[in-house]
């Protein structure tokens, strides 16, 4: 634990990069193979998901939403891996250009649940604040020259 | 590709793997907190509907939201399996998730109102089609008034069985069944008094409901 610290101090970045997107993996899959598994997701107590994840929104053209939200935070824990371990020049790049459009489709999909929906799904904002810290890390991340 | 990377990228990929194994088992597992016995038998004041003339029975109850999307999908569904088995007793039971759906409460009291003059599935079947022209409206409730108009009830009877205590005390008693039962969520079915995880297709539901006449049928009505 004692190398890990500094370690910590100077790759916080990808540290966090690579926390949001693990926990963003796990949450969007959840989604994803509900929607595959379940015939239809039930509504339970206290969620207002079924109403979010079973609306017409919930796909386009045909691909679920939360599939991309999966493969996007797959590309995240692998690009980050990627530069940890080869230290591609680009890399800070495409994480910056892949998570801003992510963090855009965030904010659609958070304005259709309150808007229109009205109705919020706790999966779905987890995933939109995590993909939003993603964009502002990889940012930062950009234009702060880290190891 | 040097070791170091080469055992990395091994780890990360079991990983994931473990990660998706894990989700696809959460999701696949059968969710009932209970031993899955109903915990109510079907009792004179349910909305009971199905088996008349039929030899035998199988008894399918079903805790359902009028709110709730994914029960609007299952309504057609089990309409088609009471006409295409005349065995078949079903059993509406109230279990509104009001933590969530706005208008499940008043929903449920439009149909027991109309229940009360005799429509009860025909209003069920009309709130179910067209779930999402009142689910989220401020003025659902003349939206259902003018449901009932449509099927020719009497409108001040109507209204007051939307309000009565006695429709309340209905919903309540079965949505508190429901909680005994262990019920969680809508839809939930019991066939013959035991838990079954929501069929994945029309023809899962069919096969389950004739296993259950075939290995334990109930006495015809």
């Amino acid at each position: 634990m004692k190398n890990l610290s500094p370690l910590l101090k100077t790759h916080w970045p990808q540290a966090l990069l690579l926390l949001c997107s693990l926990v963003g993996f796990i949450d969007a899959t959840y989604l994803t193979v509900s929607h595959y598994v379940n015939f239809h997701l039930p509504c339970v107590i206290f969620t207002g998901c079924e109403t979010v994840t079973n609306s017409v929104y919930s796909t386009m053209a045909g691909i679920p939403v939360a599939l991309l939200g999966s493969l996007f935070y797959l590309f995240i824990i692998l690009a980050v891996i990627s530069h940890l371990l080869y230290r591609h020049r680009y890399l800070p790049y495409l994480l910056v250009y892949v998570s801003f459009t992510a963090f855009l489709f965030s904010l659609y999909f958070i304005g259709l649940q309150v808007w229109v929906l009205k109705a919020i799904c706790f999966y779905c904002v987890m995933s939109a604040t995590l993909s939003t810290i993603i964009f502002a890390t990889s940012v930062y991340f950009r234009f702060h020259r880290l190891p | 590709m040097n070791k170091q990377a080469a055992t990395v990228w091994t780890i990360v990929i079991i990983l994931l793997t473990l990660i998706v194994v894990g989700i696809v088992a959460l999701v696949t597992a059968p969710k009932q907190p209970t031993n899955g016995i109903l915990s109510l038998p079907v009792q004179a004041d349910d909305w009971t509907t199905g088996g008349v003339n039929a030899s035998s029975t199988v008894s399918l109850v079903e805790y359902s939201d009028f709110q709730c999307p994914a029960c609007a999908f299952y309504d057609p569904l089990v309409r088609r399996a009471l006409s295409d088995i005349p065995e078949l007793v079903l059993t509406y039971r109230y279990f509104p998730l009001t933590q969530t759906h706005k208008n499940a409460d008043l929903s449920a009291r439009a149909v027991e109102a109309a229940g009360q003059q005799g429509r009860f599935w025909e209003m069920g079947e009309l709130l179910f089609t067209n779930q999402e022209k009142w689910a989220n409206d401020d003025k659902a409730e003349a939206i259902f008034s003018g449901y009932a108009q449509q099927l020719g009830l009497d409108l001040t009877k109507f209204s007051e069985d939307l309000n009565s205590q006695a429709t309340k005390d209905k919903i309540a008693k079965d949505y508190q069944s429901g909680l005994d039962s262990g019920v969680t969520g809508t839809p939930s079915f019991y066939l013959n008094g035991k838990f079954i995880t929501n069929p994945k297709s029309y023809e899962e539901f069919v096969t389950l409901i004739k296993d259950a006449l075939a290995t334990s049928p109930a006495p015809a009505l």
